[in-house]
């Protein structure tokens, strides 16, 4: 159809001179601009940012409602049931807002916020290292073709090629012994061996698409401009090509927080994750699913949470891809 | 008065859009008989291609309006049903794309896909249809058409893949054929053969045909009438005579006097101001009132608040213009006049870059970590080039044939594989990429592609001053304020400082280009095929923009190009080449006057003149077969596989670049010496060398002649062997 680029680049200027509000901008800024016109993106904003400030505030929050992650409440639990949540709705009240854990009767939400302090830092240092290695070793594997490219390619066959969970579960207890003995406690040795495997393992992935993305935009001729102008590698690689990478970069993170939390969630499940009393909610799903039969509301607890924060990244992310790209939005289309 | 086969009335098309009502055909009315062209001229944007695609049905309904009718014989095309427009499609009416290597599928063999389309609408048995396949690429002159039935679209060159294209559209003997810029995406010699074989097969089918092209010299090779669109509407219609001869509307008349043309030098082009309209935001009076030159003429400013009617002027001609007849007539006369013959300047001889025996190969590598090299590309093999200050050398060639790879190597943004390159004197060729960097202020490049050369995500004022943050130069008053002079100079707003490059049309895009090019003020820069993506109309500014940016501050262009009338308009001296050897170099007069290389010769016959009368008369050489690869070079000459002079020292003996009359070198051992005595397109004309050449004899016994001639020449005539040459000559 002849209405594409060319017909609409050609109207452009027109359209352009109009909205003169918007010259002189910086991308940032319009980026800003476009974000807060989309309401989705506003309410994904506010629920993630909602979730940060809990997960950041939990200690402050479960003091002044009076909870407690870690102590046990045998006065929520029915010992006829064999030590259930005594009352319905998985024993809630008003002194357990969401019930309590059967067996233990630990105050739930008390160990949804602080849950969600470890998953969230759990993935999100796992994505952000992976969002950096796989980022730069793309892009030098994708412009620097030849040996380079080569051994890095081979190299990242070989992590894609691992068992990745299998190893998981066999370093786990050497690795976490030697954080140990740098002097963590044995909750945050885990977690940092979580981060650390995730960013290990996951990287390669990222590396792979940014490579193939780079392949293509080496061939571009604002790269050649950018040679004939003298530019240092450095600077092509980071200040122009780098710029045009954030739509994957973003989408993959999007995509990879979700499933960094469920592997945390299914490692805990197995018993290389998260140790007690640490709560997360990997754990606490992997722990409700075996009492789903006899106290459903465990399960939709975490299980509510997990979701809308994955969806909500999915949406901001979305939007903040289509924000950061000029082509989006400003003209015709 | 008998029906016309082919009758459009009123038709429009609307996409409506979040920002409006894009009205992309407006009203058109139009009708083709059978056996004659009716070619739709416009700019991108103009409407041309979306009103071939609302004829055959390929306008989504669902996004676009598509109003009034178009009759083929006895079938209505707009209110038809999908199926009714399925049974005409590729039946009674086809069509053929401008991409041949999008629009065949890489998985099926030609074969197939032909044969599928003649058993779509034919009750035929495979081994017939196979059978017509092979007729009919016959037909369409691919050679061996039982080698190359079962072929994959990949196996063929783009010449070849739009012969199958067309087989395929002709395939079913359709009354009507839509060709969409079919010959835009070929090289001019295969366009050439592709426009005579769309006649001789119009001529044997009796085929109505509607041809959209941006090409005037095309249209006036093929065309029986002519339709020009702009922003959606018919502004003139009428027979070839009646817009080549007495175009009226301005818009014609300002696309007819911008184009560059093989046939005439001028020393300015006449550029259309301005940018086509949005077609959201139209003009409210006459769509082009805001670019036309005209529209003082008319009184109380009615262009600008009146819609013009098309109107007649006679029983073949209409127009849409508010201007009265005389007035049309005289502002036509004047405007046209412009096109005239130039003058040549002399410029002195210090070439500041220059590369000498210059040969660049590409390996062929195999095997992953071993990199085994199994072939090699031989892009550019020892030529032999220079460019002085304030001067343009053209280097002019088909795809493929290293004309980009010498101007890349001549800036060492490819390393040569043998040979050496100077710049200001110094050998360059050994530096080092760090090395490399202050002169690249003084070597600079302006890219094809007005799209892929600019960083989507950074700002006019980014890309334009990257080179002075790379460079580390702090220009006095700031980079912000020196970028926008530079700006203003090439004709964008400094305003614009802080836009995206996806806000530009592709013309201001190519000024931003420039912009960051020049900027700092090089000496050498070298334009790959600067214009070649660009509208007719956005083209001539662009030149213009390059040559008073070349006068200003004296630079040095090297023009890579495949149009031979954009070299002519822009070159000094043009260097052709062939297969990674310059097979000619001369001034642009001796070039265009009496090129000696068969090469040249047919290369410039191949291009269509937008002129019908002289386009009527001109021989045409069309050459057989296509570039041969790069990968097996030919032996001996390397064009003598498709050349008409062939002999069997071709085969053997390589030619070397000689001097056959001053200034004048060509690599050939039987150049066409006959003396024309005149232009070979222009005819008689002042200030063309004459060459020396004896007379008029049979071509054999020149032949003979000019190889005695070259055998008893002196040695330092030829260049490549002289070791003296090489300072000061170029």
């Amino acid at each position: 159809m002849s209405l594409d680029t060319a017909d609409a680049s050609a109207a452009s200027p027109a359209a352009a001179s109009t909205e003169d509000t918007f010259a002189g901008i910086s991308l940032r800024r319009l980026a800003w601009r476009r974000l807060k016109r989309d309401k989705g993106a506003m309410i994904a904003m506010g629920v993630l940012i909602l979730v940060f400030v809990t997960a950041l505030l939990a200690p402050l929050i479960v003091s002044v409602l009076g909870l407690s992650p870690y102590d046990f409440d045998n006065s929520a639990l029915d010992p006829a049931l064999g030590s259930l949540p005594a009352g319905s709705w998985g024993g809630v009240s008003a002194d357990h807002p969401l019930g309590v854990e059967p067996l233990t009767g630990r105050d739930l939400l008390a160990r949804l916020l602080y849950g969600a302090r470890v998953s969230m830092f759990i993935a999100l240092t796992a994505v952000t290292l992976i969002a950096i290695i796989g980022t730069v070793v793309g892009i030098v594997a994708g412009y620097k073709s030849g040996w380079v490219d080569t051994i890095i390619g081979r190299s990242t066959d070989l992590l894609l090629a691992f068992p990745f969970i299998l190893m998981l579960i066999a370093l786990s207890p050497v690795l976490t012994q030697r954080l140990e003995a740098l002097g963590l406690s044995p909750e945050n040795a885990r977690i940092i061996y979580l981060v650390i495997v995730f960013a290990f393992f996951g990287w390669p992935y990222l590396a792979r698409l940014i490579r193939g993305q780079v392949l293509s935009l080496r061939e571009r001729e604002f790269v050649e401009a950018a040679v004939a102008s003298g530019a240092p590698t450095r600077r092509i690689l980071f200040k122009e090509i780098l710029p045009n990478l954030w739509a994957p970069i973003i989408v993959y993170v999007t995509i990879s927080l979700p499933t960094l939390i469920a592997a945390e969630a299914a490692l805990s499940y197995l018993g290389v994750g998260v140790i007690e009393p640490t709560p997360s909610w990997g754990k606490m799903l992997a722990d409700s699913v075996r009492y789903f039969a006899v106290v459903p509301t465990y399960l939709f607890i975490p299980g509510t949470a997990l979701f809308v924060v994955v969806y909500a990244f999915n949406v901001f992310g979305d939007a903040v891809r289509d924000a950061l790209d000029p082509r989006t939005g400003r003209n015709l289309r | 008065m008998t029906v016309p086969f082919l009758r459009v009335e009123d038709l429009s098309v609307s996409f409506p859009t979040e920002d409006g009502v894009v009205t992309a055909v407006d009203g058109v009315s139009f009708t083709v008989e059978r056996g004659k062209t009716l070619a739709i001229v416009g700019e991108s944007g103009s409407g041309k291609s979306v009103t071939s695609q609302a004829l055959m049905g390929l306008v989504n309904k669902r996004n676009a309006r598509v109003e009034g009718q178009a009759w083929v014989g006895d079938n209505e095309l707009i209110s038809a049903t999908d199926d009714e427009l399925r049974k005409l499609r590729g039946s009674v009416m086809s069509m053929i794309f401008q991409d041949p290597f999008a629009s065949l599928h890489p998985f099926y063999r030609i074969g197939a896909q032909l044969a599928e389309a003649a058993r779509v609408h034919r009750d035929l048995s495979k081994a017939d249809a196979r059978q017509e396949v092979l007729t009919m690429l016959g037909k369409v002159g691919i050679p061996n058409p039982e080698r190359r039935i079962d072929d994959y679209p990949h196996q063929l060159s783009g010449g070849m893949r739009q012969r199958v294209m067309i087989a395929m559209a002709l395939i079913n003997g359709p009354s009507l054929l839509i060709a969409d810029e079919p010959t835009t995406a070929l090289d001019v010699t295969v366009q050439a053969q592709i426009m005579e074989l769309l006649d001789e097969l119009q001529d044997q089918y009796n085929t109505a045909i509607i041809l959209i092209t941006h090409d005037l010299g095309v249209v006036a090779d093929v065309a029986d009438e002519v339709a020009v669109m702009y922003a959606g509407r018919l502004v003139e219609r009428g027979t070839l005579e009646d817009i080549f001869y007495s175009p009226q509307m301005p818009y014609t008349v300002g696309l007819l006097s911008s184009v560059p043309r093989l046939d005439a030098v001028s020393d300015r082009l006449t550029p259309i101001a301005g940018q086509p309209p949005s077609l959201i935001r139209l003009p409210a009076g006459c769509v082009f009132q805001p670019r036309c030159a005209a529209a003082h003429l008319v009184p109380d400013d009615r262009c600008a608040h009146e819609r013009p009617d098309l109107l007649s002027v006679s029983s073949t001609h209409a127009v849409r213009c508010l201007l009265d007849l005389e007035a049309r007539e005289r502002f036509a006369a004047e405007s046209l006049a412009a096109v005239v013959g130039g003058t040549e300047e002399q410029h002195e001889r210090i070439p500041p870059s220059r590369a000498q025996d210059l040969v660049k190969h590409f390996p062929i590598t195999k095997g992953a970590i071993r990199k085994k090299t199994v072939g090699t590309v031989s892009a550019v093999n020892s030529v032999n080039l220079g460019v002085s200050a304030g001067e343009t050398l053209g280097l002019v060639g088909e795809s493929g044939c290293g004309k980009s790879t010498a101007g890349r190597t001549l800036l060492k943004l490819l390393e040569p594989t043998a040979g050496k390159v100077f710049y200001d004197g110094r050998d360059i060729t050994g530096l080092s990429r760090k090395d490399m960097v202050p002169l690249r202020r003084e070597l600079q490049m302006i890219f094809q592609d007005p799209y892929s050369s600019l960083n989507p995500r950074h700002t006019v004022g980014g890309i334009i001053s990257a080179p002075y943050e790379v460079q580390g130069i702090e220009p006095v008053g700031g980079v912000k304020r020196a970028v926008q002079e530079t700006m203003e100079r090439v004709g964008l707003n400094p305003e614009h400082y802080n836009r995206y490059p996806n806000e530009f049309s592709g013309g201001q895009r190519q000024r931003i280009g420039i912009a960051r090019a020049v900027t700092l003020r090089p000496k050498v820069v070298v334009c790959d095929e600067p214009v070649s993506a660009l509208d007719v109309s956005i083209q001539a500014q662009v030149i213009n923009l390059l040559q008073d940016l070349q006068d200003e501050f004296g630079i040095a262009y090297i023009f890579v190009a495949h149009d031979l009338s954009v070299v002519r308009q822009m070159s000094h001296r043009v260097a052709v080449m062939y297969l990674g050897s310059i097979v000619e170099i001369t001034d642009r007069h001796s070039l265009y006057a009496s090129p000696l290389h068969p090469y040249t010769h047919a290369l410039m016959s191949a291009v269509p003149v937008p002129d019908p009368r002289l386009e009527a008369t001109r021989e045409r050489i069309v050459l057989q077969g296509d570039l041969p690869s790069p990968i097996n070079l030919p032996s001996g000459c390397v064009f003598h596989t498709r050349c008409f002079r062939a002999q069997e020292k071709c085969r053997h003996d390589i030619p070397q670049l000689l001097e056959f009359a001053p200034g004048h070198q060509v690599a050939c051992h039987f150049p066409i010496v006959e003396s024309l005595g005149h232009d070979l397109i222009l005819g008689p004309d002042s200030g063309i060398v004459e060459l020396e050449a004896p007379e008029v004899q049979p071509p054999s016994e020149v032949i003979a002649d000019v190889e005695s001639a070259g055998s008893s020449r002196p040695e330092g005539i030829d260049y490549a062997a002289d070791p003296n040459f090489s300072e000061g000559e170029w």
